[in-house]
C-alpha cells in the first residue's frame, strides 16, 4: 500500500525536515563511496537520490546528474512491472533501452516502507568499471549491436524480503573482468541504501510518515511552482538549435559523418516542451543514445539551470515534456549498440536544448543571467588496460577528460578546467594516485591556453594530458568521443566556441629515453617519433612502452563579441598564460607589449580595425518582408537586441549601438549583417567539416558581434526564436 | 610565590586569557584584541590578572611556568590576503596543479553552493599562475628518477620569481616524498641565489601522496611563515622584556603545543590553533568528569562548530579547511557550518530558511542596533526571551527587543502568516535542528550513534541553544563547562607539548591475500615506526624540549586497495611480530565494519598501509581545577522568573544568576542561568545539576536520555 499524500506541513517543520532528508541523502551517499572500491566512484560518477513513492526526484545528490533522473525512469518501471514490490527488497536495472544511459551504469532502487506502507524509494547508481562486451571496461566503440556490449540487466531483484539474490549477482559479476571491483560496489551500494533507510525510518518515527511524504511533495510543489512562475514571464513561441555528432562513417571507410541533433523547443504559458523529431535516425555506430539517456540529459539541464534558484528536485521536470519518436540516434532502440549513449547524441541533445533555453531566458531581463552555451561538449573516453605495474591486469578508465572549460555566462567567465555541468561536485584524482595504480607515466597535465571560446566573457579552458605506458610492455587504449571534427560548444550573444576534443599519439618513440636525457619536452613536437592525430573513435588501440597518447578537450563557449572585453581583463588572462599575445591582438583586439603591459591606443586601434574588417566583409541584411505572427514586443534579447512595440509590429535595433535594424521578420537574422568566417577565425584549437560553416551575424552599424554559429553549408539555417 | 599556568586564546574579537594557580584556583580575563598588535591584547589580560593578583605585572609574569597561547594571526592572514608573496616551482607539465585543482570546482562550499551551477566557481587560487614556474626534472612513482633536475632551469625560474616580486618560495614536485633530492637540491638553489630566503619543501612539511593537497599545503605555509613568525616573535619578545622566563608555547591545529621555536617550519600547522583549544579543553574536562566519547560544540557568531573526542582522545584528521582551501597537516577533526547566532533566516518561495547567510558582527542583528534589518537567530532568542537585553556581552551592549520583533516580523512572520513568536520559535526550531543534523553526521561518518556521547557546549550561543540541539541527538547528558566563555584559553592551558612525524611509505598485500603476516613484513612496520620514532624525538631534542618520558602514540593509515578513503588504525608502542600483524588487519577491518556495516569489507582486494605516524607528547604542567566551593550556608534568594516563549506558549523560566550557584544544585526546566558573559538554558522537562566544578549538567528529568 502506497502513502497518499493530502495533508500541509507549516514551514518550520518543512524546513528542518528537508534537511534532514538532504542529510540522510548525503549520509546513504557518503556511506556509498566509502565502501566502494572503485576509482570511477571515487571520482564521483555516481549519485544517490530520495524518491517520493510514486517515483519522483525528491531529494538529489551533486554527483552525475543523468543517472538520478533514469532512477526515477526506472522505480516507475519497477510499480508498473511488479505488483508485488514489498518491504526489504531491492530491484536492480542498468537496460538502457529501459531506463539507464549505458550498461555500465548499475542502479540499485529501494522501496521504502514504513509501518508497511510505501513512503519513498532510495536510489543509487555508479559507473561499473566492467560489465563485460568486446572492450575492457564496456565501452564498445565499434560494436555494431548491443550484443557485443555489457551485460544488460533487465528489471528485476537483487535483494527480495531482505535476502540477497545471490544467483543474479553471480551472474552479473561472472560476466565482469573486474569482478571484485563490481562485487564491491554493490556492497556498498547496500550499505549506503540500509544506512538511508534506518535514518528515514527515523525521521518517520518521529514526525510521522504522512509528514516526510508531504514535505518531499511539497518541495517538489514549490520547485515546480517557481518554474511556472518563472516561465509565465517569457514569451510564448518556438526557441531553436541544432547541433551535430560527428563520428566515424559506419562504412568503414576513413573520414567522418554528421549526424544532426535538432531541438525544437515550445514555450506556452507555464510549459515547455522539447521536440527532436527533426533529429536523424539511428544508425549501428557509436554515440547513439537511448530515450532514457536523452530525457536524462535534458532533466540535468533543467536542474542545473533553474536549480540555481529553485528547490532541487523532480518540481524541475514537471512542466517539461520530450518528444521524439523511436528510432533516432537521441531515441535509439535495440540492437542499436548504446554502451557510448552516457555522452553521446544525448549530450549533444542537451547541448540543443542549452542552446533554445539560452535564447528563451534571454528575453527576461531578471532571468537572463541563467543563461549559458552548452555546458558540456563531449566526453573523451580515454580507457586503459593490460597488465599493470604489479603483473596484475588492470582497467582504467581516466576521469582527467572531465576537467573541461565551463560555458560563460552574462556576468562571469567559464570556469577553467572543471567546469563540468552532468557532475556539479565532480573531479579527478591526482596525478600521483593514478601512476600508482596504473602503468602510464603522465608527461604533462595542464590548462591549454586558448581553449577556451572568447568572449566578453571567456568560455573555460580545459586541460590536456599526456602519457606513455611505464613497467609494462604495452596498454590497449579504448578511446571515442564526439566533437573532435567540429565544436559542439558554440557561444552566445556574439561570443566563439571553444576547441575542439582531440586524440594525439606519437608512435615510435622512446619519450623515456628522451627524459632521461634531460630533453624539455614541452609538446608532442618534441618527442622522437611518429607524431599523428587520431580519429575520434579507435578501440583496441595499443600504446607501447614510450609511445604516447596526448587527450585534449573540448572547452567552453563564450558569451558576448570578445572586442568588448574589458582589456584590462584580458591582459590578466595573457599574464597568467590562459590566453596567448596573438589571440589577445587578433581575436580580443587587445594589444600586449612585449613587456607584458597593456597597450591602450594600439587596443583601441586595433578594435577599431576588427570592426571595420568585419563591415567590409558584411553581406548586408536581406529581409523577406514576411513578419512574426507575434503580438508586437518591448524589450530586450540580453545585450544583442532590443525591441520596441510599433504600429503593431516589433521594431528590432541594435542592443549596442541603438541603431535601428528594422521590422522583426521570421528570422532576427535577416535584419543582421552576415560575416561569413574562416575556422582560424573562431580560435586556433577549432576544426570544421567541409559541410560546415561559421558565420557571424553583426550589427550593419557598429558592426558588434551579435551571434555566431556553425550551420550547414548547403542546407538552410535554424530560426533562433519564432514568438507566437 | 607560587607558580602560575598562563592560557591566552587570541581571538578575532576577544583576547581570553586563562591563569590557574597552584591552588587550582582558575581565573579568566577578557580584553579586546588588537588585530595590527596581538601582544596588545594578551598584556592587557596580564594587567588586570596582575591587578586582580594585586601584584605588578612583572611579579606576575616572573611567576609563570608555562605560557601557552592559541592564535588566529595565520587563520585571519589567509582569509584577509596579508600573507607573503608566494612563487611556487613544480615539476614541468605539472605546473597548473593548483589551478587544475584536480577539477574540483565545489571544493569547500556549503549545500546550497553545490547546486548553484549559475555561480560555482573555484576559489582564488593559492599561487596565481603567473608566479608558478615549472623546473625540468620527473621522479616516477617507485622515486626513481625520470628526469634529471634541470638546475639552469630552476635557477632562471626562481630569478624570474624573485623579479616579479615573489617573498617566498614553495616546492613542490612530483613524487617528492619517494626522493626528496630534487626538492632538496632547489632548495640548495634558491639559498645560493637568494641567501637568507624563506621555503618550504613539500618532502618536508608534507610526505604524502597526493600533488594537489601537498602543492597548496606547501604554498599556504610558505606564505604564512613571515607572518606567523613576526607575531610569534613580537609577543615573544614583548613577554620576555616585561619579565616572563618561560619560552612560550603555541597551540598546534593537532591539538598539542609547540614551542614557539619550533613552529617556524610549519607556520600553517596553527590555522586552527584557535578553534582546537576547545576540543582539548572537552578531553580535559572530560577526563575530569569521566565522560570518554564527548560531542564538543562551539556556536558562535557565524558559525558552528563540532569536535569530537572518541575514547578519551580528540579525534584528529588528516586536513582542515580555511575558507575554501584545504590544508593537508593533521588537525583535531573540526566541522563547521554556518549556523550561529548571527545566522539570518528568510523566506521565499513560501518556504524558510535559516542561513547559512550572516548578519556578522557589522551590522549584525537586528537587536544590535547597528543598522542590521534581516532578522537572525539571536533575535529570535531574544523576542522569546532566552536572553535578557541587559546581560549581553556582560551587559557591554543593550539589545532592542522592538526592533528583533519588527525584523522578525515583517520578513518572517507576515510572509507566512504566523505570529511574531511562533515565526521566533521556528527561526530556533530551524537552526537548532540543523546544527544536530550535523553532529550527527560528524559522529555518523566516524562509526558512531550519537546518543552514546555526552555533549558539551561552549561559544557565545552554545549555552543557550544545546539544551535544544542536544537533545534532539538523544545525548545522555549537556554539559555546560563553567568555563564555557573562556573554553579555548582553557583548553591551551590543559594541552600536552606535541610533535608528530608522519611518512607515506605503503605496504601492501596482493589480492586474494589470506596470511596477512606473510604478505606484509612486521620488520618493514617496526623500521618505519623506528624512523619515525627517531625524528620525533630529534625535533623535541632541536627545540631544547626535556624529552623525559614522552607518551608515543603509533598509528598506520590503512585501507583495502584500490579504494581511496582510509582509516586510522593505531598500532602498539611494542614492535610487530607476525600475530601482531594480523592482529592489526583484524583491527583494521573491524572498525571498517563498525563503521560500514558487517560484510562490506572488501577483503579480496588485498590490504594497504599508506602512511605511518608517531605522535610524541609531553605531558605538561596540569591545571588542578578547584572544586566550586559549597554555598556558605543560606537558602538561595527567592526565585525570579521571566516569561519565555517555548513549545507554542509563554511560560514562566526561573532565573539563576552565578551567586546562586553552588555543587550539588539541581534545576528544573525551564530554567535560564545567567552568568557575566554566558547564558545557559534548561529546557522543560530537563534538570541542570551544578557539578563540583561548576559545571552545568543537563539531563533529562525522568532520568533517561534526552528525547
Amino acid at each position: 500500500m502506497s502513502i497518499e499524500v493530502s495533508r500541509q506541513v507549516d514551514a518550520i517543520t518543512f524546513e528542518v525536515i528537508r534537511h534532514k532528508l538532504w542529510s540522510i541523502n548525503e549520509e546513504g551517499s557518503a556511506t556509498m563511496i566509502h565502501v566502494s572500491g572503485s576509482p570511477v566512484v571515487h571520482a564521483t560518477d555516481y549519485n544517490f537520490g530520495l524518491y517520493t513513492a510514486a517515483g519522483e526526484m525528491a531529494v538529489i545528490g551533486v554527483y552525475l546528474l543523468v543517472p538520478v533522473y533514469t532512477g526515477s525512469m526506472a522505480i516507475r518501471e519497477f510499480l508498473t512491472r511488479f505488483a508485488d514490490v514489498a518491504d526489504g527488497d531491492v530491484f536492480v536495472i542498468n537496460d538502457p533501452y529501459i531506463a539507464a544511459e549505458h550498461q555500465n551504469d548499475v542502479q540499485f532502487c529501494a522501496p521504502f516502507f514504513h509501518d508497511g506502507r510505501l513512503v519513498a524509494w532510495i536510489g543509487c547508481m555508479a559507473h561499473q568499471v566492467d560489465l563485460g562486451g568486446t572492450d575492457a571496461g564496456s565501452w564498445c566503440p565499434t560494436a555494431t549491436d548491443t550484443f557485443q556490449e555489457g551485460l544488460r540487466i533487465p528489471p528485476g531483484r537483487i535483494v527480495r524480503g531482505g535476502q540477497v539474490n545471490q544467483e543474479l549477482w553471480d551472474i552479473i559479476i561472472a560476466n565482469s573482468r573486474m569482478p571484485f571491483t563490481v562485487s564491491n560496489d554493490f556492497t556498498a551500494f547496500l550499505a549506503g541504501l540500509r544506512v538511508a533507510a534506518e535514518r528515514l525510518h527515523e525521521l518517520c518515527d518521529r514526525y510521522g510518515p504522512d509528514v516526510v511524504a508531504a514535505v518531499m511533495d511539497q518541495s517538489i510543489e514549490a520547485a515546480e511552482g517557481g518554474l511556472r512562475a518563472l516561465l509565465r514571464e517569457l514569451p510564448d513561441g518556438q526557441f531553436e538549435h541544432t547541433s551535430y555528432l560527428d563520428r566515424p562513417r559506419i562504412d568503414g571507410e576513413p573520414g567522418v559523418e554528421l549526424l544532426k541533433i535538432n531541438c525544437k523547443m515550445t514555450k506556452s504559458g507555464d510549459r515547455l516542451i522539447f521536440d527532436y523529431d527533426g533529429s536523424d535516425v539511428q544508425s549501428p555506430a557509436y554515440g547513439m543514445a537511448t530515450r532514457a539517456g536523452t530525457v536524462g540529459a535534458v532533466a540535468t539541464l533543467m536542474l542545473c539551470l533553474f536549480g540555481s534558484e529553485l528547490p532541487w528536485n523532480h518540481g524541475l521536470m514537471r512542466p517539461v515534456e520530450v518528444v521524439a519518436r523511436d528510432g533516432l540516434c537521441v531515441t535509439a532502440v535495440s540492437p542499436m549498440p548504446v554502451s557510448g549513449g552516457a555522452a553521446g547524441a544525448n549530450w549533444v541533445a542537451m547541448n540543443a536544448a542549452a542552446g533554445c533555453i539560452a535564447k528563451m531566458v534571454s528575453f527576461s531581463e531578471r532571468n537572463k543571467g541563467l543563461a549559458f552555451g552548452p555546458g558540456d561538449g563531449s566526453w573523451q573516453l580515454a580507457q586503459f588496460g593490460g597488465l599493470n605495474q604489479y603483473g596484475e591486469p588492470f582497467a582504467a578508465m581516466y576521469l582527467d577528460s572531465l576537467l573541461w572549460g565551463g560555458p560563460a555566462f552574462e556576468d562571469r567567465d567559464g570556469v577553467d578546467s572543471g567546469g563540468a555541468m552532468v557532475i556539479l561536485g565532480g573531479g579527478t584524482q591526482d596525478v600521483e594516485q593514478q601512476e600508482v595504480g596504473q602503468p602510464l607515466l603522465y608527461l604533462w597535465r595542464r590548462e591549454v591556453p586558448d581553449s577556451g571560446g572568447a568572449g566578453r566573457r571567456r568560455g573555460g579552458n580545459g586541460i590536456e594530458f599526456a602519457m606513455t605506458p611505464i613497467d609494462t610492455e604495452e596498454v590497449s587504449g579504448v578511446i571515442a568521443t564526439h566533437g573532435t571534427t567540429l565544436p559542439n560548444r558554440t557561444g552566445i550573444f556574439g561570443g566563439l566556441p571553444g576547441s575542439c576534443a582531440r586524440f594525439e599519439l606519437v608512435r615510435n618513440a622512446n619519450v623515456l629515453d628522451d627524459l632521461a636525457k634531460g630533453r624539455a619536452l614541452e609538446r608532442l613536437e618534441d618527442i622522437d617519433g611518429d607524431y599523428e592525430v587520431l580519429p575520434g573513435v579507435s578501440a583496441g588501440l595499443p600504446v607501447a612502452a614510450g609511445e604516447v597518447v596526448n587527450v585534449r578537450l573540448q572547452n567552453g563557449g563564450g558569451y558576448g563579441d570578445p572586442v568588448l572585453r574589458e582589456p584590462e581583463l584580458v591582459l590578466r588572462d595573457v599574464r597568467n598564460g590562459a590566453v596567448s599575445r596573438d589571440l589577445a591582438t587578433r581575436i580580443y583586439g587587445v594589444v600586449v607589449t612585449d613587456a607584458g603591459e597593456l597597450d591602450a591606443a594600439a587596443t583601441d586601434a586595433a578594435r577599431q580595425a576588427i570592426r571595420e574588417q568585419r563591415l567590409e566583409r558584411m553581406r548586408p541584411p536581406q529581409t523577406s518582408g514576411d513578419a512574426q505572427p507575434a503580438p508586437p514586443l518591448t524589450g530586450r534579447w540580453a545585450e544583442s537586441l532590443r525591441f520596441e512595440a510599433r504600429d503593431g509590429a516589433t521594431e528590432v535595433s541594435c542592443g549596442h549601438c541603438g541603431n535601428v535594424l528594422g521590422v522583426l521578420g521570421s528570422d532576427w537574422r535577416e535584419l543582421a549583417g552576415t560575416v561569413s568566417l574562416a575556422t582560424e577565425e573562431l580560435g586556433p584549437l577549432i576544426v570544421l567539416p567541409t559541410a560546415l560553416e561559421a558565420r557571424q551575424f553583426i550589427c550593419p552599424s557598429c558592426a558588434t558581434s551579435l551571434w555566431v554559429d556553425v550551420f550547414p553549408v548547403d542546407g538552410p539555417p535554424w530560426t533562433d526564436f519564432t514568438l507566437i | 610565590m607560587d607558580a602560575f599556568i598562563v592560557a591566552s586564546d587570541i581571538g578575532g574579537t576577544f583576547t581570553d586569557t586563562v591563569t590557574i594557580d597552584a591552588d587550582g584556583v582558575a581565573r579568566r580575563y577578557k580584553a579586546p584584541t588588537v588585530p595590527e598588535d596581538p601582544a596588545g591584547g594578551v598584556l592587557a589580560t596580564l594587567e588586570l590578572a596582575a591587578q586582580a593578583e594585586g601584584v605588578e605585572l612583572r611579579d606576575l609574569l616572573a611567576r609563570v611556568s608555562l605560557f601557552a597561547h592559541g592564535t588566529t594571526v595565520a587563520t585571519n592572514a589567509l582569509l584577509e590576503g596579508r600573507t607573503a608573496v608566494v612563487g611556487l616551482l613544480q615539476t614541468r607539465g605539472f605546473g597548473d596543479t593548483v589551478s587544475i585543482m584536480r577539477g574540483f570546482k565545489s571544493l569547500g562550499l556549503d549545500e546550497d553552493g553545490v547546486k548553484n551551477f549559475r555561480s560555482m566557481v573555484k576559489q582564488e587560487l593559492v599561487v596565481p599562475k603567473r608566479l608558478t614556474r615549472e623546473v625540468g626534472e620527473r621522479v616516477d612513482y617507485r622515486g626513481r628518477v625520470v628526469a634529471p633536475l634541470d638546475e639552469d632551469g630552476a635557477r632562471i625560474a626562481i630569478r624570474e620569481l624573485h623579479d616579479l616580486g615573489v617573498e617566498v618560495f614553495a616546492v613542490a614536485l612530483l613524487w617528492s616524498f619517494k626522493n626528496p633530492d630534487h626538492e632538496r637540491r632547489v632548495g640548495e638553489i634558491i639559498e645560493s641565489e637568494l641567501p637568507g630566503t624563506l621555503y618550504t619543501l613539500s618532502s618536508d612539511l608534507l610526505p604524502r601522496l597526493g600533488e594537489y593537497r601537498r602543492t597548496v599545503t606547501t604554498a599556504l605555509n610558505a606564505s604564512l611563515r613571515p607572518v606567523v613568525a613576526h607575531a610569534v616573535e613580537n609577543l615573544a619578545g614583548t613577554l620576555r622584556e616585561r619579565g616572563l622566563a618561560a619560552e612560550p608555547q603555541l597551540m598546534q591545529s593537532n591539538g598539542g603545543l609547540a614551542p614557539v621555536a619550533e613552529i617556524d617550519r610549519e607556520a600553517a600547522s596553527t590555522v586552527m590553533s584557535g578553534p582546537v583549544g576547545g576540543v582539548v579543553a572537552c578531553e580535559y574536562l572530560g577526563a575530569l568528569r569521566g565522560n570518554r566519547n564527548i560531542v564538543a560544540t562551539d556556536m558562535g557568531g557565524t558559525s558552528f562548530e563540532v569536535g569530537l573526542i572518541l575514547d578519551g582522545k580528540a579525534h584528529i584528521a588528516n586536513s582542515t579547511w580555511v575558507g575554501r582551501h584545504e590544508l593537508a597537516l593533521p588537525s583535531v577533526a573540526v566541522r563547521t557550518v554556518g549556523a550561529g547566532s548571527g545566522s539570518i533566516a528568510s523566506v521565499s518561495h513560501g518556504l524558510l530558511r535559516v542561513g547559512p547567510e550572516s548578519a556578522g558582527a557589522v551590522p549584525g542583528p537586528a537587536c544590535y542596533g547597528r543598522g542590521g534589518e534581516q532578522p537572525t537567530v539571536a533575535d529570535a532568542d531574544l523576542v522569546l526571551g532566552y536572553i535578557n537585553p541587559d546581560n549581553f556581552l556582560a551587559g557591554r551592549l543593550t539589545l532592542d527587543v522592538e526592533r528583533a520583533r519588527a525584523a522578525i516580523g515583517t520578513h518572517v512572520a507576515e510572509p507566512l502568516g504566523l505570529s511574531v513568536e511562533t515565526a521566533a520559535e521556528g527561526i530556533k526550531t530551524i537552526v537548532d535542528s540543523r546544527m544536530s543534523d550535523l553532529i550527527r553526521r560528524a559522529t555518523i561518518e566516524q562509526g558512531h550513534d550519537p546518543a552514546d556521547f555526552v555533549l558539551y557546549a561552549y561559544g557565545g550561543a552554545g549555552p543557550s541553544h544545546a539544551f535544544s540541539y542536544g537533545a534532539e541527538l538523544g545525548v545522555s547528558e549537556i554539559v555546560i563547562p563553567l568555563t564555557a566563555s573562556v573554553h579555548s584559553a582553557f583548553g591551551v592551558a590543559a594541552s600536552d607539548l606535541t610533535v608528530a612525524e608522519e611518512l607515506s611509505d605503503p605496504l601492501l598485500s596482493p589480492p586474494g591475500t589470506t596470511d596477512y603476516a606473510r604478505a606484509i613484513d612486521a620488520a618493514e612496520i617496526n623500521a618505519r615506526f623506528e624512523r619515525l620514532g627517531e625524528r620525533a624525538i630529534a625535533r623535541l631534542a632541536r627545540a631544547g624540549v626535556e624529552t623525559g618520558s614522552p607518551r608515543i602514540s603509533r598509528s598506520v593509515e590503512m585501507r583495502f586497495r584500490f579504494q581511496i578513503h582510509v582509516l586510522t588504525v593505531p598500532v602498539g608502542e611494542e614492535p610487530l611480530d607476525d600475530d601482531g600483524v594480523r592482529a592489526l588487519v583484524e583491527r583494521f577491518i573491524e572498525t571498517y565494519e563498525a563503521r560500514f556495516g558487517e560484510g562490506s569489507a572488501f577483503v579480496a582486494a588485498g590490504i594497504e598501509l599508506t602512511t605511518f605516524r608517531v605522535v610524541l607528547s609531553v605531558p605538561g604542567v596540569k591545571p588542578q581545577l578547584r572544586m566550586l566551593e559549597s554555598a556558605s550556608g543560606g537558602a538561595p534568594a527567592a526565585a525570579a522568573t521571566r516569561p519565555v516563549f517555548s513549545a507554542g506558549q509563554w511560560t514562566d523560566a526561573r532565573i539563576v544568576d552565578r551567586g546562586e550557584l553552588r555543587p550539588g544544585l539541581a534545576l528544573d526546566g525551564l530554567a535560564v542561568i545567567e552568568l557575566e558573559d554566558t547564558t545557559i538554558v534548561i529546557g522543560p522537562g530537563q534538570q541542570g545539576v551544578i557539578d563540583d566544578y561548576g559545571n552545568v549538567v543537563i539531563s533529562d528529568r525522568e532520568g533517561g536520555a534526552n528525547r
